[in-house]
């Protein structure tokens, strides 16, 4: 099939613009999960994500409003509860890790959740998103991309060392809260929009690529966009053309570009 | 009473990291240009020290006074990028940053301005002569050529102090020698006041600096017979 006549089918043009928005911006998010060991909190996020779809669907709500919700709890309790408690903030993520699930899959046996609708929470649906998610995935994507170019250099600064920032003047506490807010809606989105699946591959997979070749914080952040776009494009492409789903050809694509980078990469420093 | 030109002032305070006192109604006051050394064993607090006055270990009581200003108060909030921080051996980063960016992070809070951070940063990497390293990743250099860089992060800020804990620990005799004078002549030519913690024997009996030696969370009598015990092997870690 062409693009032009997949094109002129709604639900693959929807599908094939937010993959792209996507896969340009949700790496810059990558960047800060790699760089600042956010990895656990971003399995804590997927999985409150899934307890928002999971309460969502049992009541009768908007899945994605819900599992915004439980991200914005989880990321504004942790750092508290980790202070009165005592304990590590990776402990109180992998507490909160598996008591979202737990309780995901209580919900969903409980009320009785149609295990097609509980599946789709957690592969997603690139090609049944309404006009109104393509908005919103445009906006927020371009929210993102407005917090990395205004802080830039703060942002540098935490990712470099967070003391040092502390001592630069930069108000180091609030800018790690923001990341864990833009991360936390990064994953929800995602989930929504194209599965828990898509995410990784879009999230984490170009990112780490794209620090096996930058030289510099900026090129870091542009080539991490670049090998994210190349995915969910090449993705998409061999979706199309072989007729498998859209999550798993993207990061197929994705796994290789990664692969290809790594081989590259030991070619170069050989 | 508090001396105009100190630019560092603790009194009566106490430190506690977990449930070991650290510094137990500890006093001491840096002026401004002056060059002083913290010495003591690795564990003795010389770390918690500086990071006490940095404002990034809370103090339980008695007061810790930097420019003039309490440590945690508002204004020493916007003012605390007045003391710049060269981090115990390096800062180790898996994070592809140039030499340049972690110049430039000192400016960051300065100008919004490109060209005129460019100029600034540009001059501070002059000034501790790393201006070649630029365009070579931060995770890429020699030990010395970090602190240059650092130094240079420091100056971009506008510091007026320098804090540096352990600057000398992965540098070779050479590179010691070399940032030793770059940071003497900062202190002169530039009037920048440094105060530097140390376990390097080598440091311990230059004549150019004060020293003072932390022992049990309090400082001892510093005299040399003491600073030679130092410098014994074993006597430090």
């Amino acid at each position: 099939m062409s693009l032009a006549t997949a094109f002129s089918y709604p639900p693959i043009l929807k599908g094939f613009l937010v993959l792209i928005l996507a896969g340009c911006f949700f790496p810059l998010t990558g960047v800060f999960v790699l760089k600042l060991q956010l990895v656990p909190l971003r399995f804590t996020l997927m999985h409150g994500t899934l307890l928002g779809g999971a309460a969502a669907l049992a009541l009768g709500l908007d899945p994605l409003l819900i599992g915004l919700a439980i991200n914005m709890v989880i990321v504004f309790v942790i750092a508290p509860m980790s202070r009165f408690s005592g304990l590590s903030t990776g402990y109180v993520t992998a507490f909160f890790m598996v008591l979202t699930i737990g309780l995901a899959y209580a919900i969903i046996y409980k009320a009785g959740v149609p295990a097609k609708d509980t599946l789709e929470i957690l592969w997603g649906n690139i090609f049944a998103l309404s006009y109104l998610d393509v908005i919103l995935a445009a906006v927020f994507c371009v929210a993102s991309l407005l917090f990395v170019l205004l802080f830039f250099q703060q942002l540098k600064a935490l990712l470099f060392n967070r003391e040092i920032a502390f001592s630069a003047g930069i108000n180091e506490k609030a800018l790690f809260r923001a990341i864990l807010v833009l991360t936390g809606l990064t994953v929800a989105f995602s989930l929504k929009l194209i599965g828990a699946l898509l995410l990784d591959s879009l999230l984490l997979l170009p990112a780490i690529a794209a620090s096996f070749f930058a030289r510099s914080v900026r090129s870091l952040f542009v080539l991490a966009g670049a090998f994210g776009l190349l995915s969910s494009f090449g993705g998409f492409m061999v979706a199309l053309n072989l007729d498998i789903p859209a999550s798993s050809a993207v990061t197929i694509v994705a796994a290789v570009l990664f692969a290809v980078g790594l081989a590259f990469r030991r070619r170069v420093q050989a | 009473m508090t001396n105009r030109n100190t630019v560092i002032e603790l009194k009566r305070v106490r430190v506690q990291r977990g449930s070991r006192s650290v510094l137990e109604s500890f006093d001491f006051a840096v002026q401004s240009g002056e060059r002083v050394i913290v010495a003591g064993k690795n564990g003795v607090g010389k770390t918690t020290l500086l990071k006490t006055i940095l404002g990034l270990v809370p103090h339980q009581s008695g007061e810790v006074t930097v420019l003039g200003l309490p440590v945690g108060s508002r204004k020493w909030l916007r003012q605390r990028r007045r003391l710049g921080y060269v981090h115990q051996d390096g800062v180790q980063v898996d994070l592809p940053i140039s030499a340049y960016e972690v110049s430039e992070i000192g400016a960051c809070l300065h100008t919004t301005n490109p060209r005129k951070r460019r100029a600034l940063v540009e001059e501070a990497m002059r000034l501790t002569g790393c201006s070649h390293l630029g365009g070579r990743l931060y995770s890429h250099l020699s030990g010395g050529e970090r602190q240059k860089v650092s130094l240079a992060r420091c100056l971009s800020q506008h510091a007026q102090v320098l804090i540096l804990d352990e600057p000398t620990t992965s540098l070779d005799p050479a590179s010691r020698r070399e940032l030793m004078e770059l940071l003497k002549r900062l202190n002169e030519e530039q009037g920048i006041t440094i105060l530097m913690a140390t376990h390097d024997p080598e440091l311990l009996t230059r004549e150019d600096w004060r020293v003072h030696r932390l022992e049990d969370g309090e400082f001892q009598p510093g005299g040399e017979e003491v600073l030679l015990s130092l410098m014994q092997p074993g006597s430090v870690s």
